[in-house]
Order: structure tokens, then sequence, then C-alpha cells
């Protein structure tokens, strides 16, 4: 499918998502829609590893809002309120998950080409440093697993600083290369 | 012309020591120099000095005067001083970022606004033996192809010297050899190299002149011959004599 065309259905979508008043019934049906185009094109798989981390998140939304409402304890207008919202949010995500899993990043910079040509140029920048800072990421989890780092602890302030502080530094020191080598062939 | 430095020391900001120190040196058009020295003795902090990325892109304390083909590099920008000096850093991985090797090649030819880009980007590539691989997303190649794309990117441009820093760093032998191979190829076509390299056994078999630099200061300069033979200078600084010279 043209990428343009999927742009459009996804900002469609989205927009419908949103505008859709409070009422969880009403994006019941497009969220499962959402869910069986995963299914349709089969990109399941690559959702597992996020499924807990979306769930846990959507049930959290509900739970907050049900019990924070209207002041401390239980309302339905709190309930229905968070199912809602945790609709939309599920939605929207899935949504932009099934379009950036279904389209090659030589596709998605095409979806964006109507943007001026810095706009689409930092999103290709940025869309091509993904896999490079994935790679950066497990190489440095693997690093600190050799040296005995526990990732099984719950204890997050003990697990993400070996991991975050060499990726930002080491992240930060290569976009510089990066710049310079844009510089060096006429980028200004 | 060639690359004429004058008196060059620079400190990077918010440092105190000096990375280069009192530098001076004239690299004639057709060399093909191998630039040597411990680690953080400031040979890349010097191949930076050539193209104006010192001091234009990199603020520090810069004195003195780098002069490429005529043009003094503070008085040029460092997009229009692409023109005469390319540069192919270590790492390919973080220079490649296009879609395609076509249009990797062709962005620095389209940002100087050159001509006949299509067809000097087929040229680039056939030179480096990637022709045939227009079309496939440069994270796709090996390493030693990436390295290779990089250095298309920079032969398409057609600037009249090349500096390279540590190119084969992450290559096994046979892309190492590959790529000295084109840089043997390229100088003997006139382009002039300055490689930063650590393997002296390779410097001794395609460089010309040798550069020896340690703590910011050049302590040896002139044919490898001359250099390679003073043990002595080399053994001190950890410099590994290459083999055959012993």
């Amino acid at each position: 499918m043209n990428p343009k065309i999927k742009l459009f259905i996804v900002v469609a979508v989205s927009t419908l998502t949103l505008a859709l008043g409070w009422n969880p019934l009403y994006i019941t049906p497009i969220f499962f829609l959402v869910l069986l185009s995963i299914f349709l094109f089969k990109v399941y798989k690559k959702l597992l590893g996020w499924l807990k981390f979306l769930v846990t998140v959507g049930l959290l939304i509900i739970l907050i809002q049900t019990f924070t409402y209207s002041g401390f304890g239980f309302s339905f207008e709190g309930l229905t309120y968070g199912m809602t919202f945790s609709l939309r949010f599920l939605t929207l995500i899935l949504l932009v998950f099934v379009f950036v899993h279904t389209t090659p990043t030589r596709r998605l910079v095409e979806a964006f080409s109507f943007l001026p040509y810095p706009l689409s140029f930092m999103l290709m920048l940025s869309l091509s440093l993904l896999p490079k800072i994935e790679d950066l990421a497990k190489t440095i989890v693997n690093a600190q697993k050799a040296r005995g780092l526990n990732f099984k602890t719950l204890n997050i302030f003990k697990v993400y600083p070996p991991i975050l502080i060499p990726l930002l530094s080491k992240t930060l020191e290569k976009s510089q290369q990066l710049a310079l080598a844009l510089q060096t062939r006429g980028f200004e | 012309m060639g690359i004429t430095v004058k008196n060059l020391s620079f400190t990077y900001y918010g440092s105190e020591k000096k990375v280069l120190d009192e530098i001076n040196l004239t690299i004639e058009d057709g060399d093909f120099i191998g630039v040597v020295g411990p680690t953080g003795s400031g040979k890349t902090t010097f191949l930076y000095c050539l193209n104006g990325l010192i001091p234009n892109s990199i603020k520090g304390k810069f004195f003195g005067e780098v002069w490429v083909d005529g043009v003094l590099t503070t008085k040029c920008k460092v997009s229009d001083l692409a023109k005469k000096v390319g540069i192919v850093f270590q790492d390919p991985d973080w220079q490649l970022f296009s879609l395609t090797v076509k249009d990797e090649v062709a962005f620095g030819l389209k940002n100087l606004k050159m001509d006949r880009v299509e067809e000097r980007v087929k040229e680039a590539l056939k030179t480096v033996g990637l022709e045939g691989f227009e079309d496939i997303e440069p994270y796709r190649l090996s390493q030693g192809q990436k390295q290779m794309l990089c250095i298309a990117c920079i032969i398409a441009m057609q600037p009249k010297t090349i500096l390279l820093d540590e190119p084969t760093s992450n290559l096994d032998y046979k892309n190492t050899k590959n790529i000295y191979s084109l840089l043997r190829r390229l100088n003997k076509e006139g382009k002039t190299i300055v490689v930063v390299e650590h393997d002296t056994d390779l410097l001794a078999e395609y460089a010309n002149k040798i550069l020896v630099i340690a703590d910011g200061k050049i302590v040896k300069n002139g044919l490898k011959e001359e250099v390679f033979s003073d043990h002595e200078l080399l053994e001190k600084l950890g410099i590994k004599i290459p083999r055959g010279w012993f």
C-alpha cells in the first residue's frame, strides 16, 4: 500500500479516536479493529515483547482514574473515564505500531516526503540512528551482564544507570561524529 | 599547492593541555603520508585541522595557520573545504544514514551543488567496487563494504586530498588490504592521502612518507625508510617496528 495512504489512514483513525467523546463503547470497536489489523498484518510476534508493558500501563491508567477521578475513593465516572483513556492510549500506540512495522524505513520516509527538506532529513536521520542505538544498547547490556549485573532485581536505580549512562555518553559522542561527517560532506 | 601548516597549536575548549603544539609541516600534492603515534598524541586532532573542522566546528584555542591549496582554513567554511579535502572517519556505521547507497554518495554532491550527480555516483561506486549495490540500504552492507562506501562518498566530491582516521581498525585482513590497495590506486591517480594508522606494517608497504606525532609535537617526519630505521625512537614511543625493518 502507498505509504502516504497508510499515513492518511493512521491520521484519520487517530483523529476519530480522539474525537469520539468519553464513552468507552464508542472507542472499543476501533480498538478491536486495530487489534485485528495486528493479526492481519502478522506483526503480533513483534508485539509480544511490548505486551506486558502496554497492559500494565493500560491497567494503571484505569486504576488511577477509578480511584482518583473525584477525590480519593471508587467512582463509576472514574472507571468509565479510565477505560476510555486507556483504550485511546492503546489504540493510538497499536496504530502507530502497525504502521511502523508494516512499512519499510525507506517507504516510511517517503510517507513524510511532503514535509520541508530539513524536517524530512531529520526524520530520516533519526530513523537511521535507531538500529545503531539499539545495537549499542545490546552491547552495553551484554557487557554489564558479563560483569555480573543482575537484571532480575527490581531496584531500577541499580539496573538502569550502568546501562543508560554509557549509552547516553556513547550516543552523544557518536552523534557528534555524525555531525562532523555531515559538515565534511557539505551539509550546513 | 598542497597543504602548509605553520606554527599550529590547539587546545580543546575547557582543557588546559595543548593537544597540538607548534606544528610545522608541508604536505605536497601526491604524497601518501602515514601518521603514527601513541594513543592520545593528537593525530585525529591534526587531521581535523587539515580540513577546517578545527577551528570552524570544534571550538578551542587555535593558533597558527593551515593553508589548503592557497586557502586559509580559518577564512573558509568546512563545506567549502570539502571540495578540496575529504575525510573518512574511523567508524563507518556513524557516517552512513541514507536510505540507499546511491543516495548516500549523492548526499555530498547535492549539498555542494555539483553537476553530473548520477555520473559521479556511478563512477565513485565503480572505483570502490560497489557497482550493483546502488539501491541497497547501507546498513545491509558488510563492515568492509561500509568503509568502502564512506570512501566512495568522499571521492565522488573529487577532493585533491583524502584524510583517513584509522579506516581499517574494525576490519579483517582481507578488507584492510582492499582498502589500502584502493588508497594506493587513488594515490597513483594523483590524490594526496593522509592516513592515521597504528599498523606500521601497512604503512611500510603503502605509504611513502611517515609522520610521527607524540604529545602534540612532530617528533619525526620524512621518507618511510628514514623514519622506520630510527628504531630507538619507535621503541621509545611504543610504535611497532614494521616487519623487514629490524
